[in-house]
């Protein structure tokens, strides 16, 4: 009797022994198979593509390579000038920077070339929301400056619908309006007259459209510039 | 029971940790893991035909890892590392069909 639970009792442990030892081992191997899978969850697009596919790829990202190179390249030489150049060269790196900056904020008169465009209708064709959406159409179009009947329209613009007029910032204009945009004529007018786009909007609600290409063209009316209250820049 | 919970504890160790895998481990992985799995299925059939010895698991589990993280590494000393790493692959699933066929044989013809 003793000597089967001593037998008993000597199996059991065996059992558990050997149950551990298994139970280790399948430890490792979930976390083995785990690891492999998260390992293999990259996308694998590339090994189902067929090879021409693979050649077009290649082709794109050496290309894509080249000219993220050579524009490395470019920006390198701009720092060292930056950085040892003369202060003539600091100076001409400002002065485009600057440049860029007074056309964005709409401060200083500019002249280019661009489209104008006429727009006339009752409030039912052209609110201010119809507005809104051809600064947008023209935006997306490549529009540097633009002006809508003596206003300057910059990033800070707004438009409202008022009973006298649409009112943007603190000027209310009334139909029609003249509308001055510099920038590529043909992309914008094409921008305007695409099918289902703010041209068409407007021909059908009863107003009138028209766009004349010009080869000068000048924006005079500025904005003031305003001194930030709540931010300043971060200079590095 | 303790080798499904094991299973299940290194599962969830493997998903809450991120691994990084060091590079030059990284070809081995899957086969390594494959022949683990042929391990387990072998070590369940013994179990099963009441022939299960813990020492030979342990042997086999890491022997099975090694010899197969060896032959893939030899294959890619000689240039053939994916053909060879195919080639375990084939005979180790080989293994663990005939392991599961004896497992399924066992279990519904006791």
């Amino acid at each position: 009797m003793v000597k089967k639970i001593i037998k008993n009792r000597r199996l059991i442990k065996k059992n558990l022994s050997r149950n551990i030892v298994a139970g280790i081992l399948t430890l490792v191997l979930g976390i083995l198979t785990t690891f492999t899978i998260k390992q293999n969850d990259s996308p694998v697009v590339l090994s189902s593509a067929r090879e021409g596919d693979l050649v077009k790829i290649l082709d794109d990202l050496n290309n894509q390579s080249d000219a993220l190179e050579s524009e490395l390249v470019k920006q390198t030489r701009l720092l060292e000038t930056i950085k040892n150049g003369s202060s003539a060269e600091v100076t001409a790196a400002a002065q485009v920077r600057l440049d860029q900056l007074l056309l964005l904020a709409g401060v200083t008169p500019v002249s280019g070339s661009g489209i104008k465009i006429v727009i006339s209708g009752d409030t039912y064709a052209i609110n201010a929301y119809t507005l809104l959406n051809i600064v947008q159409e023209l935006r997306d179009a490549g529009a540097v400056a633009i002006q809508m009947n003596k206003v300057r329209i910059i990033n800070s613009t707004y438009f409202t619908d008022t009973e006298n007029g649409i009112k943007i910032n603190n000027t209310t204009i009334r139909s029609p309006f003249n509308i001055f945009v510099l920038g590529d004529a043909a992309t914008l007018e094409t921008a305007l007259k695409i099918p289902g786009g703010v041209g068409e909007t407007i021909a059908t609600s009863g107003g009138q459209i028209t766009i004349d290409k010009l080869t000068t063209l000048n924006i005079e009316s500025v904005v003031p510039l305003e001194s930030p209250k709540y931010a300043s820049a971060l200079v590095k | 029971m303790i080798p499904v919970i094991g299973l299940l504890i290194g599962a969830l160790v493997g998903v809450v940790l991120d691994p990084t895998v060091p590079l030059w481990l990284q070809p081995y992985l899957p086969i390594a893991v494959i022949a683990a799995i042929d391990a387990v299925f072998g070590a369940i059939r013994a179990n099963l035909d009441g022939v299960f010895d813990d020492r030979i698991f342990i042997s086999s589990f890491a022997s099975n890892v090694l010899i197969a993280a060896f032959i893939v590494f030899l294959g890619d000393q000689l240039g053939v590392g994916s053909q060879l790493s195919t080639g375990v692959v084939v005979v180790l699933a080989m293994r663990i069909f005939a392991n599961a066929a004896a497992i399924r044989r066992n279990l519904f013809n006791p």
